[in-house]
């Protein structure tokens, strides 16, 4: 009975620090649901230890701790591969957000440089960044679309 | 016709200078974009001094992702044509226009090393693994290719919105799985002999444990890319 009441105690603490979580939003629903539903499957099986031995007994297995066992193995599993999933999604999103940020500062920087051409006033020289922004030599072309195209305008094709 | 050469560069600080001076007199009606993959050192202003756009990727992101960027650069400002060509001056700015030529009858042209021409020589398994795949990837593509992970080639408008889409940063992705890739959504390839310069500094390496892994690695990813569904590039973005 006291172990009963240990592995009560185990359990509902899970479910509340999942929750403490989630409220806090240190965690996202999307990753909290699994956890949830482990925490709930604890507290069933806490209360009702019976249950283990009737499972065990279905599937066939017959050391009960031993489908514990297996279960737990592969919710561990099925978790680390959700987690490497999500990180290689991650990592293609943060590749072609980094490619767009070099596109911009590109853009962004022949911008500045024409401007600065067509009215040096009209923004201040030496601010933080600068050295990066203005080119030492202005290069040839005094329009803001790349070479080719020898259009005025910043073209944004999609 | 709007031609863009795209140069991935890291740490290249030696070399590079001299590269973009030679294409510039090689192709003067090409613009060039250096896509500078977080260099530590001072790549990309030499690239920008040289007169070539410079693209500057915040971190690493890997050969694959730098020439995906480049690729982007392209599709977003309209060019006709893009080549790839490596900064270290191993290829040579003279072959441009031959590769360039090879888009005429299909839509990603290859400057190819193996192709009788050139002194440049692989033995031993590396080999074996390089005839290997190009062996498979000739047959998919019905066309013969000897040299399919060398990094020059060229792309047409529709080649490039292929690499756009589908073009992976990891090892062997920007050569082995963004062409068979390719060929599988239905796009034509061919191959131009060029010849391969040395490399300025670093040497090939001959080690046979590392050309195995080379061989296993490189048939997994090329497993992976035979097994991909195809890219549509005719449906809207």
């Amino acid at each position: 009975m006291r172990l009963t009441i240990f592995f009560l105690i185990v359990a509902i603490g899970i479910i509340v620090g999942v929750l403490l979580l989630l409220r806090s939003r240190k965690l996202k629903e999307k990753y909290a649901a699994l956890w949830i539903i482990v925490g709930v499957l604890s507290v069933i099986l806490a209360c009702f230890p019976r249950l283990l031995f009737w499972a065990a007994r279905f599937v066939g297995i017959e050391v009960p701790s031993n489908l514990l066992f297996a279960l737990a193995l592969l919710l561990v599993l099925s978790v680390c591969l959700h987690l490497s999933l999500e990180v290689s999604r991650q990592e293609e999103r943060l590749r072609r957000l980094a490619e767009e940020a070099a596109i911009q500062r590109e853009e962004t920087e022949r911008c500045v440089r024409a401007l600065r051409r067509l009215n040096p006033a009209s923004l201040p020289a030496a601010h933080e960044g600068a050295g990066e922004l203005g080119s030492p030599e202005p290069t040839k072309q005094l329009s803001i679309a790349p070479s080719h195209s020898g259009e005025e305008t910043v073209m944004v094709r999609r | 016709m709007a031609t863009l050469v795209i140069m991935p560069a890291w740490n290249e600080h030696e070399v590079i200078g001299q590269t973009l001076a030679e294409l510039a007199e090689k192709v003067p009606d090409a613009d060039l974009l250096v896509v500078d993959d977080g260099s530590r050192d001072d790549t990309p202003e030499i690239a920008e001094r040289a007169g070539a756009t410079v693209l500057r990727l915040p971190f690493n992101l890997g050969v694959g992702g730098a020439m995906r960027c480049g690729y982007h650069y392209a599709r977003r400002f309209g060019y006709d044509r893009a080549i790839q060509i490596d900064a270290d001056g191993q290829h040579d700015p003279g072959d441009i226009v031959a590769v360039l030529d090879g888009l005429e009858r299909a839509d990603i042209s290859i400057g190819a090393r193996f192709a009788d021409k050139g002194t440049y020589k692989v033995r031993g398994p590396r080999k074996w693994a390089m005839s290997l795949l190009s062996g498979i990837i000739s047959r998919l593509a019905h066309t013969r290719l000897t040299d399919i992970t060398s990094g020059f080639r060229a792309a047409n408008r529709r080649a490039i919105e292929q690499y756009c889409r589908h073009y992976p940063a990891e090892y062997l992705g920007d050569t082995v799985d963004s062409l068979v890739v390719a060929i599988r959504s239905g796009l034509s390839v061919t191959q131009v002999p060029v010849e391969m310069r040395p490399r300025q500094g670093g040497v090939p390496s001959n080690n046979p444990a590392k050309a195995a892994i080379y061989l296993v690695r490189s048939l997994f990813a090329l497993f992976i890319a035979m097994t991909r569904r195809p890219v549509s590039y005719q449906e809207a973005d």
